[in-house]
C-alpha cells in the first residue's frame, strides 16, 4: 500500500515542488500520477523511494513512514525509471543477479532469472547479451523482470512508457496489469494520456507541485480525461474528489 | 564559416571551468617558478662577474710564466631562467693551463647536493605538465560531446563542410591554449626582465620567438591527439580515459623510465673505472720520467733554492722559484723544458683517454632519445633547451671553444719563448742574481763546498732571517717583476646563437611538424567519416 | 484483488518471508569486482603498474651492482695505497667513508643514488676532506627519477585509483543505474564501502603482484640480500603502499560524490592530481630556496680568506714554516709546533665552517620536503623515507659518522705515533711523525651503520598521523557526500 499524508517538498532555495499530495494506492490498484514536466512527478518518486526527505507530511510504504526507516521501506518497494539503466557490461542474467542479492535473494538460479525475463516477454537470446546491446523497450522490461525479482507489494514507476514504440508500450502496459492482478500496488508518473485511461484505477494531475485533479475509473467513465487535463492546464477550476 | 566555428570554439572552452583553473595555476606557477629562477641567475651573474674581476686582479700580479693560467668562464644565461636545463648539473669554469687539455668544467653552481628528490620547474616543464594536461581536456570531448549531445547533428545541418568542423575545432583550440601560453609567457618574460634588469638582446628576442613556437607545436599536437582520441572513443568518459593515460605515460612515465634504463644499462661506471685507471697511469708513466730526469742534473738535487715556492694543485704545475744561481737557473731550464714538452704531449693523451668516455656517455644519450622518441615532451625538451642555451651540446660548445682558446695561448707561449725560458721558473733577472749564500755572506764556491745542512741551519739566524724576508717583501712589491699581459689574448665565449641553436635541433623540430601533419591527417582521415549520431 | 476502490484500512505491513537477510557489501564488492575486473581501465592500468615495478627493479639491480663494484674498486686502492706506508704517510692519505649502496633503493631511493657518498679525510690539517658520489651517471642526460616503488605508488597508483573510481558514484548517477541502487534496502554507508572494496582489491593485486616481482628480480638477477632489519622496512613500505592505494581511492570516491557527471570528476581529479604530485612538491623546493638559501659561493670564501686572516693575526704570520728535520732538530721544532697549532686552528674553523653549509643545505632539503608534505603524494614519500631510513635521514646520518670516523682515526694513529720514542709527535704532519710502517689491517675501517626500524618508527610519527589524519577526514567526507547524494 503507498500512501502520501499531505506531502510537500520545498527546496533550500526556496522552490515548491511539492504541495500538500494527499493519494492512497491500494493492493491492486495502479494510481497515474499525471502532469507536465517540473510538475513535481518526479520529485513525488524520490520521496516515496527516500532520495530525498519531505519538509512536510509523511510518504508510507505499507504503514513504513520512509523518512524514518527507510531501508524497511525500500525492502517493500521495487522502482523502475524512466532511464534506468542497467551495467551496460554485464549481461542480461548478471544483472538480475547483482540486483536480486541486493534485495536480499541469494537463493535464485539462473533458471529462475531466465523464467523472471520470460514472464516480462523478453526473447530468448536476450538472455545472454549485454545489457548494452537491448533496445529501450527491454531495458524497460528488464526492469519490470528486476522488479519481480524483488517481490515487493510495492511497485513506483517513472514515466514507464517513455521513449517506447506503441507495440513495445502496450506489452508494458499489458505487464503492469497482470502485476495488479497479482494484487501489487502500482504508483506511476505519466505523461501520455492514452495509456492512462487504459491503465489506472485513479488519476491524478499535478501542476507546479499542486494536486489539482483526482479522480477514479468510475467517474472517468462519464468525462473525458483529455478534457480534464487540458482544462486544469489552463486553469478551469472542476470539482474535486478524492 | 570558418570564423563562426572558431569564435564557438573558442567562446565555449573560454566559458569553461577546466579552462580557467588550468590557466590560472599554470600562471601562478610560471610567475613563481621564474621569479626564483631570475634571482637565481642574478646570483650567478654576481658570481661571475666577482670571479672574472679576481681573476683579472691575480692575473696583473703573475711573475713567472708556469703561474699564468688564464680561466675561461662562461656567463649564465639569461634564458636558462625559462628552461634550466643542465645548467644546475654543468660547471662554468675552466682554467687554461699547459698541462691539461679542457673536457670538463668546474664548479656547478646550483648546488644543493642533497635536495635531488624533488624536479625542478621551469616554464618548459610547466607548458609540458599542465598546458599539455589542458590541451588534452579540452580536445578530448570535442567530438565525443558533441555527438552525445545532438549538437554535431545540428552543426552539419547548416550545410556546413566536415573541413570547416575540423579546422575550425582545432583553430578555436589552438586560440585557447595560445591565450593561456600568451599569459604564462608574458608574466615570465616581465618578471623576468624587471627582476633581472636586464632587456634581451634581439638574438635572445629570436630564441624567445622559437621558445614560443615550440612551445605552440607541442602543444597542438596535444590537441590533434586528444581530437584522434574523441574521434575513436565510444564516449567522453572513456575518451578522457585514454587522454589522461596517455598524459601520464609520455609525459611524465616514459622520459624517466627511458632515463632510469639507460643510465643503468650502458655501463658508464665501468667506462669511468677504465678511464681513471688509465688516467692513473699516464700520470704514474708521467711522474716516473720527470723524477727521472731530475736525477740526470745533481746540482737541482742538491740544492732546493731559498724559499722555492711550488705549489702543485691537481695537474697545473706552476713553480716559482728565487736566489739562485746562474748554474742552477740553468740546470732548471733544462728540466722545466723537458717538463712541459712531455706535460704536453701527456695532456693530448689524457684528452683521448676522456674522449673515448665520452663516447660512451654519447651512446647512452643516443639510447634515450631513442626510447624517449614517442614522447612529445620529450622532443620539446630538447628544442626548448637547444634554443633556452642550456642544452649539453651548448656545453659542448664551451668547452670547444675553450680548447681553440687554449691552442690560441700556447701560441702565445711559443711567440714570447715563454716554454724554455727562464721566465718560465723564476723572475730574477739573469743579470741581477743574488743567490741565497749571499746571505750569509758567502760566496757561492764557498757554499759548493761546505756542509749543505750547517748552511741551512744558519738561515734561521734572526739576523739573516730579517734579511730573508726584507729582501722577499722588496721582490713582491718589485712591479717591474710582473708579467706584461698587455697583448695576452683572452677568453671570449659567444653564447648560444639563434640559429645555431635551431640547426642543432633541426630533426627535433622537423620530427614535431611531422607528428603535427600526421595528426592532422589522421583526424581529418577518421573524421570524414565520422557517424554524427 | 478488484479493481474497484475500496476503504483502505490495512496499516500493517505486508509480511515478507521470513528468510530474506538484509544483503550486505559484500554483494556490491563481487558486482564491483566483476565490473572493474573486465575493464580496459583495469587491465592498462595494471599492466603499467607492473611493467614500471618490472623496469624499476632492473634499473634498481644494476646501478646497485655498479655501485657496488665502483665502491669495491675504490676500497682496494685504498688498501694499496696503505700498504707499506710509515705512520707518517697515513697522516696525509685521504682516508675515504663510504655509504654503501643503498639496498631498499629499489623501493625508496629518496635521492640516495645523487647525494654524496665518499666522504675522504685527511687526518693532516694541511689535506682538505672532499665529498663526492663515488658512481656517475651519464653527465649527458638530465638527472633522472629514480623508478622506485614510491614513484609507481604516487604516480602511477594514485592515478590508477583516481582511474578506477571517478565514475563509481557520478557514473553510476549518469548511466542511471544509482537510481536503482539505492533503491534496494543496501544502507549506503555499504555501498561506498562496497565500491571502496573492489577498487582497492584491483589496485593491491597489481601492487603486490609488481612488488613482488621487484623483490625477485632484486635477489636473483641483482644479487641484493637482505637482513631481518630490511625485511621490517620492506613490510612496513608494502603496507604504507597499501594505504596509499585505500587514500587515494578515497579522494576519488569523495569527488565522484562531490560531482553529478564523471566527466567533470576525472577532470577536477586530473587537476588534484597534477597540483598534488607535480605542483606543490616544486613550489615547496621552490619556497625552501627563498626561506632557507644555502650560502654563496662568494660568502663561502669570504669566510674561509676571513679565517686565513684571523688564524695570521693570531700566529703573527708564523703559521707555516716546515724545516727539514735535521734544521729542525736543533730547537726541537719550535717552530713546526706553532705552525702545527696555527694549522690545526685554521682546520678546526673551516671545519666548522664546512659543517655550518652542510647543515645550511640540509636544512634547506629538510625545509622543502616538510614543505612539499602538504600535498599527500610528497607526505607519502617522505613517510615512506622516515620509515625506512632513506633520503636525508641516511645523509645525515652518514654524514655524522663519516665525522666520527676521523675521530677514529686519529686516536688510533695518534695511538701508534705514541708508541714510537723517536716521532717529534706533531700530529698530524707528515715529515714530524713516527717513521714506523703501520698494519694495513689495524687500520679502523669505516662500516656504516643503517638506521633501524624503531628509530624509523619514532621519527614517522608526526608524518604517520598527519596521514592517518588525512585519511580519516577523506574518509568522513566521502561517506557523508554519499549519504547526502542526490541519485
Amino acid at each position: 500500500m503507498i500512501e502520501a499524508i499531505d506531502l510537500s517538498k520545498r527546496y533550500p532555495d526556496g522552490h515548491l515542488a511539492l504541495d500538500a499530495l494527499h493519494l492512497k494506492v491500494a493492493p491492486g490498484e495502479i494510481y497515474c500520477l499525471l502532469g507536465a514536466k517540473g510538475a513535481g512527478k518526479t520529485t513525488t518518486i524520490n520521496l516515496f523511494l527516500g532520495f530525498t526527505a519531505p519538509t512536510a507530511g509523511r510518504a508510507l510504504i505499507d504503514g513504513i513512514d520512509v523518512a524514518s526507516e527507510p531501508l524497511r521501506a525500500k525492502a517493500r518497494t521495487a522502482f523502475v525509471g524512466e532511464s534506468t539503466a542497467f551495467y551496460g557490461r554485464l549481461t542480461t542474467r548478471r544483472n538480475l543477479e547483482y540486483l536480486a542479492r541486493l534485495g536480499g535473494r541469494t537463493d535464485l538460479t539462473n533458471a529462475d532469472y531466465d523464467m523472471a525475463m520470460r514472464e516480462v516477454g523478453l526473447p530468448e537470446p536476450a538472455f545472454r547479451q549485454r545489457a548494452s546491446e537491448l533496445e529501450p523497450g527491454m531495458i524497460r522490461k528488464l526492469g519490470v523482470a528486476a522488479a519481480l525479482l524483488k517481490e515487493a507489494p510495492a511497485l513506483l514507476l517513472d514515466e514507464p512508457l517513455s521513449g517506447l514504440d506503441p507495440k513495445a508500450a502496450a506489452e508494458i502496459v499489458e505487464l503492469l496489469e497482470t502485476l495488479r492482478d497479482r494484487g501489487k500496488a502500482l504508483l506511476l508518473t505519466l505523461q501520455d494520456l492514452v495509456w492512462a485511461r487504459q491503465l489506472a484505477d485513479r488519476v491524478g494531475i499535478l501542476q507546479e507541485g499542486r494536486q489539482i485533479l483526482a479522480r477514479s475509473r468510475d467517474e472517468l467513465r462519464h468525462e473525458s480525461l483529455e478534457k480534464l487535463y487540458l482544462d486544469a492546464m489552463r486553469g478551469v477550476q472542476r470539482p474535486q474528489g478524492v | 564559416m570558418l570564423g563562426a566555428v572558431v569564435r564557438k570554439e573558442f567562446l565555449n572552452h573560454v566559458a569553461s571551468f577546466r579552462f580557467w583553473v588550468v590557466a590560472v595555476l599554470a600562471l601562478v606557477l610560471a610567475a613563481s617558478s621564474t621569479s626564483i629562477a631570475a634571482r637565481d641567475y642574478n646570483e650567478r651573474l654576481r658570481g661571475y662577474r666577482e670571479r672574472r674581476a679576481d681573476h683579472e686582479r691575480k692575473l696583473a700580479t703573475v711573475t713567472v710564466y708556469s703561474s699564468l693560467q688564464p680561466a675561461a668562464l662562461r656567463p649564465p644565461e639569461l634564458l636558462s631562467i625559462l628552461d634550466q636545463g643542465f645548467d644546475a648539473q654543468l660547471g662554468t669554469d675552466v682554467t687554461i693551463d699547459v698541462f691539461s687539455i679542457p673536457t670538463r668544467a668546474a664548479r656547478a653552481q646550483r648546488g644543493n647536493e642533497l635536495l635531488v628528490s624533488i624536479p625542478a620547474v621551469d616554464l618548459t616543464r610547466i607548458v609540458g605538465v599542465v598546458l599539455g594536461l589542458l590541451a588534452l581536456l579540452l580536445s578530448h570531448d570535442a567530438f565525443t560531446g558533441e555527438r552525445a549531445a545532438g549538437t554535431l547533428r545540428t552543426t552539419f545541418a547548416h550545410a556546413v563542410s566536415r573541413r570547416t568542423v575540423l579546422a575550425g575545432k582545432i583553430l578555436g583550440g589552438l586560440l585557447t591554449l595560445a591565450l593561456s601560453l600568451t599569459a604564462a609567457l608574458c608574466a615570465s618574460l616581465a618578471l623576468l626582465m624587471l627582476q633581472t634588469a636586464t632587456a634581451p638582446s634581439p638574438d635572445q628576442w629570436l630564441r624567445i620567438a622559437g621558445l614560443a613556437l615550440a612551445y605552440g607545436g607541442y602543444l597542438s599536437l596535444m590537441l590533434l591527439l586528444g581530437l584522434i582520441l574523441s574521434l575513436h572513443a565510444r564516449s567522453s568518459s572513456s575518451a578522457l580515459v585514454i587522454a589522461v593515460l596517455f598524459w601520464l605515460v609520455a609525459v611524465l612515465v616514459l622520459p624517466e623510465s627511458a632515463r632510469a634504463l639507460a643510465s643503468s644499462v650502458t655501463g658508464t661506471q665501468e667506462a669511468r673505472r677504465e678511464a681513471e685507471r688509465a688516467e692513473r697511469g699516464l700520470a704514474a708513466a708521467y711522474e716516473k720520467r720527470l723524477a727521472a730526469e731530475l736525477r740526470r742534473q745533481p746540482i737541482l738535487v742538491t740544492f732546493s733554492g731559498d724559499t722555492p715556492v711550488s705549489f702543485m694543485s691537481g695537474k697545473h704545475r706552476a713553480v716559482l722559484h728565487r736566489f739562485g744561481s746562474a748554474a742552477y737557473y740553468a740546470a732548471l731550464q733544462r728540466y722545466y723544458r723537458f717538463e712541459v714538452e712531455t706535460g704536453i704531449r701527456s695532456a693530448e693523451k689524457l684528452y683521448e683517454i676522456d674522449r673515448r668516455y665520452d663516447e660512451r656517455l654519447r651512446e647512452g644519450e643516443r639510447l634515450v632519445t631513442v626510447l624517449s622518441a614517442a614522447s612529445p615532451s620529450f622532443l620539446l625538451d630538447r628544442i626548448s633547451q637547444s634554443l633556452a642555451g642550456t642544452s649539453i651540446a651548448e656545453q659542448d660548445g664551451f668547452l670547444a671553444s675553450c680548447r681553440a682558446f687554449r691552442r690560441t695561448f700556447l701560441g702565445y707561449l711559443e711567440r714570447r719563448q715563454a716554454l724554455g725560458s727562464w721566465r718560465w721558473f723564476t723572475d730574477d733577472r739573469p743579470e741581477q742574481l743574488h743567490p741565497w749564500p749571499e746571505f750569509l755572506g758567502l760566496t757561492l764556491d764557498q757554499a759548493a763546498a761546505a756542509d749543505v745542512s750547517g748552511l741551512f741551519r744558519r738561515l734561521t739566524d734572526p739576523a739573516v732571517e730579517t734579511r730573508v724576508q726584507e729582501a722577499r717583501q722588496a721582490l713582491e712589491q718589485d712591479a717591474t717583476r710582473h708579467l706584461p699581459l698587455a697583448d695576452m689574448p683572452r677568453f671570449s665565449y659567444a653564447g648560444p646563437r639563434f640559429h645555431a641553436a635551431l640547426g642543432r635541433v633541426a630533426p627535433e623540430i622537423l620530427v614535431l611538424l611531422a607528428l603535427n601533419a600526421l595528426a592532422a591527417a589522421a583526424a581529418w582521415l577518421r573524421f570524414r567519416r565520422y557517424a554524427t549520431v | 484483488m478488484l479493481s474497484a476502490p475500496q476503504p483502505i484500512a490495512i496499516l500493517e505491513p505486508s509480511p515478507l518471508p521470513a528468510r530474506r537477510p538484509r544483503a550486505g557489501a559484500a554483494v556490491i564488492v563481487r558486482h564491483e569486482l566483476r565490473r572493474l575486473l573486465g575493464d580496459l581501465r583495469f587491465r592498462a592500468c595494471s599492466l603499467l603498474i607492473v611493467t614500471l615495478f618490472i623496469v624499476g627493479a632492473v634499473a634498481a639491480a644494476t646501478r646497485f651492482g655498479g655501485e657496488s663494484r665502483a665502491q669495491e674498486a675504490l676500497v682496494r686502492d685504498y688498501r694499496n695505497r696503505i700498504t707499506g706506508v710509515t705512520v707518517d704517510e697515513a697522516a696525509e692519505i685521504l682516508h675515504p667513508a663510504f655509504r654503501p649502496p643503498w639496498r631498499l633503493a629499489l623501493l625508496v631511493d629518496g635521492g640516495q643514488t645523487q647525494s654524496p657518498d665518499a666522504a675522504t679525510q685527511g687526518l693532516s690539517a694541511l689535506v682538505s676532506p672532499t665529498l663526492g658520489q663515488t658512481h656517475s651517471g651519464n653527465d649527458r642526460l638530465p638527472v633522472p627519477q629514480p623508478l622506485d616503488w614510491m614513484f609507481v605508488v604516487t604516480l602511477v597508483l594514485s592515478m590508477s585509483a583516481f582511474l578506477l573510481a571517478y565514475d563509481a558514484v557520478s557514473g553510476e548517477r549518469q548511466d542511471g543505474t544509482l537510481r536503482l541502487l539505492l533503491s534496494y534496502p543496501v544502507p549506503r554507508f555499504q555501498v561506498l564501502a562496497g565500491k571502496l572494496l573492489a577498487v582497492w582489491i584491483c589496485l593491491a593485486a597489481p601492487f603486490l603482484t609488481g612488488a613482488l616481482l621487484s623483490l625477485l628480480i632484486g635477489t636473483l638477477w641483482g644479487g641484493l640480500r637482505w637482513n631481518g632489519e630490511d625485511a621490517a622496512k620492506i613490510g612496513l613500505v608494502l603496507l604504507l603502499g597499501l594505504w596509499a592505494a585505500l587514500f587515494f581511492t578515497l579522494a576519488a570516491l569523495l569527488v565522484s560524490s562531490l560531482t553529478r557527471d564523471p566527466a567533470t570528476s576525472l577532470g577536477v581529479l586530473a587537476l588534484l592530481w597534477v597540483t598534488a604530485v607535480v605542483v606543490v612538491p616544486a613550489l615547496g623546493g621552490l619556497l625552501a630556496h627563498r626561506l632557507a638559501p644555502i650560502p654563496a659561493e662568494s660568502e663561502i670564501n669570504q669566510r674561509i680568506a676571513a679565517i686565513r686572516a684571523q688564524v695570521h693575526g693570531e700566529y703573527g704570520g708564523r703559521e707555516s714554516r716546515w724545516r727539514g728535520l735535521e734544521w729542525a732538530t736543533t730547537d726541537d721544532f719550535a717552530l713546526e709546533r706553532i705552525s702545527a697549532r696555527a694549522e690545526n686552528r685554521r682546520y678546526a674553523l673551516e671545519d666548522a665552517t664546512r659543517r655550518w653549509v652542510l647543515e645550511r643545505k640540509l636544512g634547506q632539503a629538510q625545509l622543502a620536503h616538510t614543505l612539499a608534505s602538504a600535498s599527500p603524494a610528497a607526505l607519502l614519500q617522505d613517510l615512506a623515507e622516515r620509515l625506512t631510513g632513506s633520503g636525508l635521514w641516511r645523509d645525515r646520518s652518514f654524514l655524522g659518522q663519516a665525522a666520527s670516523f676521523r675521530g677514529t682515526l686519529a686516536a688510533w694513529l695518534r695511538a701508534l705515533d705514541a708508541r714510537d720514542p723517536r716521532s717529534p709527535h706533531i700530529l698530524f704532519f707528515a715529515g714530524y711523525l713516527s717513521r714506523r710502517p703501520i698494519d694495513p689491517a689495524a687500520v679502523p675501517r669505516f662500516a656504516f651503520r643503517e638506521i633501524p626500524v624503531r628509530s624509523g618508527l619514532a621519527a614517522a610519527r608526526p608524518a604517520l598521523a598527519l596521514f592517518a589524519f588525512e585519511t580519516l577526514a577523506l574518509a568522513a567526507a566521502a561517506f557523508y557526500s554519499f549519504s547526502r547524494y542526490r541519485p
